[in-house]
């Protein structure tokens, strides 16, 4: 089933075009890659999907489970199960990790017409999603990223990910900063959130993330555009031979 | 008419017929030199942003009668204390109900019935210490003013139970209210203060009302007000605090719904190494006024001064921060820090904030800071990309700016009731109060 098709999209940000005509599509329970390099488009790609003011769509068009996204606010398309971890988290001083999740789950809980849930189970539910990516139970009592180490932050972006049990995750960067015993719990804990109806597209700049998650397709992007689409072979040639062999025109850039 | 005309009537008729009492020629004194400041305008400094000309359009009385309150009512106000023992000193409309006083052991306390103060002279060259000679509401207050309490907390005394100063008006013209406490707190006692004003009354109320406090030695006294659906009353109240050595103070202010309020806070070092934190939040929507007025004086050295406001306006509020700190010249390592910040939510919303620094000596740290904006929009999307609606998450930060004064009220039944107050004001009871989760999650951790 297809979860996510975007056509011909550009985007552009104060006037000046970042998206310069990208194609993708998602379907169910595929683990997309885009790799490319600073500068590209790639967090502009993940945050135009999560409806962050500020991103002009210029022309094309995103589809999610059938709908246009373009027309629904980030909170609709969260409820619709749409989930960012973000490259930088962002910190949220006097909200609790546990009041955070409690509020959003509720919502969206609503959203899909589900029971809220029961103080107990939700207890018990946040704590095994925590030590998923090995954060204890006390970093649910602090405060959403509040002093949290680099590492710490993209652990709770995936705690969050747990929690809100997303149809399609974009997961921006979520490697970087993140030490070897740190990316080994992460992708773990990523690869245990796998499920037939769950995608993934994971913006990375790493062969290393990609060694545990395996993903089905690998996407290069290049000045706002996907230049090179391969299986997973793809990466390794990628880290072998850097992006110069992009820029000199080879292979897919024909 | 005007307001002068209007109390120099109400004067009239209630005092000066029996001017042959001494108190009642003390009152003339009084408010003869009231009337001689006048008014504030705003030319006046302490007044700039602070507009009293409607008082002239109110046509203000003084109660003649005054409607019988039970307890019952009261205690419905405290329930928050959840039963618990509370001391309460009521001024019901403009005096002293001594039916809900319940005896005391550990203190002094006496009533000064209206105006017996004045013969009270160890009392008065107390008051004088504290006294603003150049805030002609001080002279409004003393000429009016009914009913007086005195409490003298004992040496040593600690006790975890509140004591509340519990203001409510429910009067049925526009009226004036006049009152005066004195709390002397003895060395190494530790007190906790409730200040609470309620106004029931359709009509305008006029409050002014002062309260002193003389802290002695190594005492440590929290002062919390708490100003919330008081619609109708123009309250000025006056917090005024002398500090001896080694004295702990802790004022957290509360206003939260409010028509008019000025809250005068002063604080007086007398001797050296006193500590004094001054915190407020307030909030103010459409056609509502709160006006923090703080003065913290330090004449003697070693002495720690720390204030933390926190605004949030919406609608056509208005707020207004003034805080001087003034350092005598033999006052060396001062500390003196100060810090407003405010949240704007709309475009008609305003805020005058106004730091004013007089420093005159040289080894000090000092540091003061103001700020008005609006809410981060780099926090509000990371929110409402959780599936969070965007007022929800608007809530969560308003709620997230001032939760750090509202965890400094250290009475845990009332740091619950004002953390519940805001929650309820900003729509996150569900949140915050409905689900057993925070206890949950704090008792299994
Ligand atoms: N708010 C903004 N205003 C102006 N330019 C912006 C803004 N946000 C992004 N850009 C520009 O858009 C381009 C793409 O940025 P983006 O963050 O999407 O890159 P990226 O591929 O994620 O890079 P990296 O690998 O470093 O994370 C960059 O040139 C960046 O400077
Ligand atoms: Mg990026």
């Amino acid at each position: 089933m297809e979860i996510l098709k975007i056509e011909n999209l550009k985007v552009a940000i104060d006037g000046k075009l970042i998206i310069k005509g990208l194609n993708l599509t998602i379907n169910s329970g595929e683990v997309h890659a885009i790799m490319g390099p600073n500068g590209t488009g790639k967090s502009t790609l993940a945050y135009v999907l999560a409806g962050k003011p500020g991103y002009e769509v210029v022309e094309g068009e995103i589809t999610f489970l059938g709908k246009n996204i373009l027309e629904l606010e980030p909170e609709e398309r969260a409820k619709e199960g749409l989930f960012l971890a973000f490259q930088y988290p962002v910190e949220i001083p006097g909200v609790t990790n546990a009041n955070f999740m409690k509020t959003a789950v509720n919502e969206v809980r609503k959203y899909r017409n589900l029971e809220p849930l029961d103080a107990f189970d939700f207890l018990q539910t946040l704590k095994e999603r925590a030590a998923l990516v090995g954060l204890d139970s006390s970093y649910l009592n602090r405060n959403v990223n509040e002093g949290f180490s680099g590492g710490e932050k993209k652990r709770n972006e995936i705690f969050q990910l747990a929690m809100l049990e997303p149809i399609l995750a974009v997961l921006d960067e979520t490697d970087s900063g993140l030490d070897i015993d740190a990316l080994k719990i992460v992708a773990n804990g990523v690869n245990s959130l796998r499920k037939p109806d769950r995608s993934f597209l994971v913006i990375t700049h790493y062969q290393r993330l990609l060694n545990y998650l395996t993903p089905d397709f690998v996407h290069v992007m290049y000045d706002g555009k996907i230049v090179i689409s391969g299986g997973k072979e793809l990466a390794y040639e990628l880290e072998a031979k850097g992006y110069d062999w992009l820029k000199n025109g080879n292979n897919g850039l024909k | 008419m005007g307001f002068i005309d209007n109390v120099s009537a109400l004067f009239e008729k209630k005092f000066s017929k029996q001017i042959c009492r001494d108190e009642d020629s003390e009152r003339l004194v009084f408010f003869e030199k009231f009337k001689e400041l006048g008014l504030p305008t705003i030319k006046n400094e302490d007044w700039k942003y602070t507009n009293l000309a409607f008082l002239n359009e109110i046509n203000f009385q003084l109660s003649s009668c005054t409607k019988a309150i039970d307890t019952g009512l009261v205690e419905k106000y405290l329930s928050f204390l959840n039963g618990n023992d509370k001391i309460v000193v009521p001024y019901i409309n403009n005096s002293i109900d001594e039916s809900f006083v319940k005896p005391l052991s550990s203190f002094d306390y006496k009533i000064l019935r209206n105006g017996s103060f004045f013969a009270n002279t160890k009392l008065i060259s107390k008051f004088s210490n504290f006294f603003d000679s150049s805030n002609p509401f001080n002279f409004l207050t003393l000429a009016f003013s009914t009913d007086s309490a005195y409490l003298n907390v004992n040496n040593g005394f600690e006790n975890e139970i509140p004591i509340i100063l519990f203001y409510l008006y429910d009067f049925e013209i526009n009226t004036l209210s006049n009152t005066l406490s004195f709390v002397e707190v003895e060395e190494d006692a530790k007190i906790n203060i409730i200040a609470i004003f309620i106004n029931r009354s359709r009509d305008k109320v006029f409050a002014n009302e002062i309260i002193n406090f003389h802290l002695k030695r190594n005492s440590n006294v929290e002062v919390n007000i708490l100003q919330f659906n008081i619609d109708n009353l123009v309250l000025i109240d006056n917090f005024n605090f002398i500090l001896e050595s080694g004295a702990t103070l802790k004022i957290n202010t509360f206003s939260l719904n409010n028509y008019f309020v000025r809250n005068n806070l002063n604080v007086l070092f007398n001797e050296p190494y006193g500590t004094a934190f001054l915190n407020g939040i307030y909030f103010t929507a459409d056609d509502e006024f709160v006006d923090n007025h703080t003065l913290v004086l330090h004449n003697q050295p070693n002495c720690i001064s720390d204030e933390n406001f926190r605004g949030i306006l919406d609608g056509t509020g208005r707020a207004v921060f003034n805080g001087k700190i003034y350092v005598a010249r033999d006052a060396q390592k001062t500390n003196a820090y100060q810090s407003n910040k405010n949240l704007l939510l709309s475009n008609d919303a305003r805020i005058n904030t106004r730091p004013q620094l007089e420093i005159y000596a040289d080894d000090v740290r000092c540091t003061h800071g103001a700020t008005a904006g609006y809410l981060d929009q780099e926090m509000l999307f990371y929110i409402v990309s959780r599936g969070i609606s965007k007022e929800k998450a608007k809530s969560l930060l308003l709620n997230s700016f001032v939760s750090e004064n509202l965890e400094k009220v250290e009475q845990p039944d009332l740091r619950n009731f004002v953390k519940e107050l805001v929650a309820k004001k900003l729509n996150l009871e569900d949140i915050f109060f409905c689900s057993a989760i925070d206890e949950l999650t704090n008792a299994s951790l």
